[in-house]
């Protein structure tokens, strides 16, 4: 065994050592920039979901107030039956400015048309 | 070409509504199995009379079911109001405006837009008042 294979042996050792393991500072670091990463991602990711989670429920919201309106006003009622089969284009009439401007009646006179 | 089919079907549509004639030859009006199911749902209450009711009642009816179908929601709803206000009139009011509202169908455009802006323009109140004395076109306009 010559001095070069002395030296190669003490550098391999050497080499093995440093990449086996960490010094503290350098575990520190690590550590704490593992830290700083895992800090911003989680928010973001929740930020990521909540926009999604919050439109969905918006529009459930939207569609559970205003459908049930909709749909009623898409039916057909006998109030609307008494206008489109209004006989005379005058009553159609005095139905839409009825509807416009009322009236004041008395509750308790109440006739048909 | 667009302009004088407008005419022609306004021309139609005007002398079916007034005249009450019978449909000119070559214009069908739909019998009820010739309605869409919508319309058929729609319209259900006339099932039983359709096929037996005058065209241009169809027409007619058709046109308004139309109009009524093209309105908001919000307008739908003020309509039925409408008609629920008419309903809980006593038969004079009743009678007074039907022939108050005949009457300003007679009168120039421009005219029966001035009084329907001055009926709304009034409180409910002193439209019931203009209505007890006959209405308006027919009776003194309330003074404001």
């Amino acid at each position: 065994m010559n001095s070069h294979d002395t030296i190669s042996k003490k550098s391999r050792a050497l080499f093995e050592h440093s990449v086996a393991t960490l010094d503290i500072a350098t575990a520190n670091r690590l550590r704490l920039m593992r830290r700083d990463t895992l800090s911003q991602q989680a928010p973001g990711r929740f930020k990521a979901f909540l926009i999604p989670i919050s439109a969905t429920l918006a529009i459930g919201l939207g569609v559970a107030i205003f459908l049930p309106q909709f749909q009623a006003s898409k039916t057909i009622t006998e109030q609307d039956t008494v206008y489109i089969s209004a006989e005379d284009d005058a009553d159609a009439d005095m139905l839409t400015w009825l509807a416009d401007a009322p009236v004041e009646v008395s509750s308790h006179l109440q006739g048909s048309l | 070409m667009l302009r004088i089919v407008f005419f022609a079907l306004c021309l139609f549509a005007s002398s079916a509504f007034a005249q009450q004639t019978a449909v000119p030859h070559g214009v069908s009006v739909p019998s009820w199995k010739q309605l869409t199911a919508e319309q058929q749902k729609d319209l259900q209450n006339f099932s039983q009379r359709w096929d037996t009711m005058p065209a241009s009642r169809r027409v007619q009816i058709l046109e308004r079911y139309d109009r009524w179908k093209s309105l908001p929601p919000k307008k739908r709803e003020a309509l039925r109001e409408g008609v629920q206000n008419f309903q809980e009139m006593t038969p004079k009011q009743r009678q007074n405006m039907r022939e108050s509202m005949r009457y300003i169908r007679t009168l120039p455009p421009e005219e029966q837009k001035r009084l329907r802006r001055l009926w709304a323009s009034l409180t409910p109140q002193q439209r019931t008042q203009w209505l007890e004395d006959g209405g308006p076109g027919i009776a003194p306009e309330p003074k404001l």
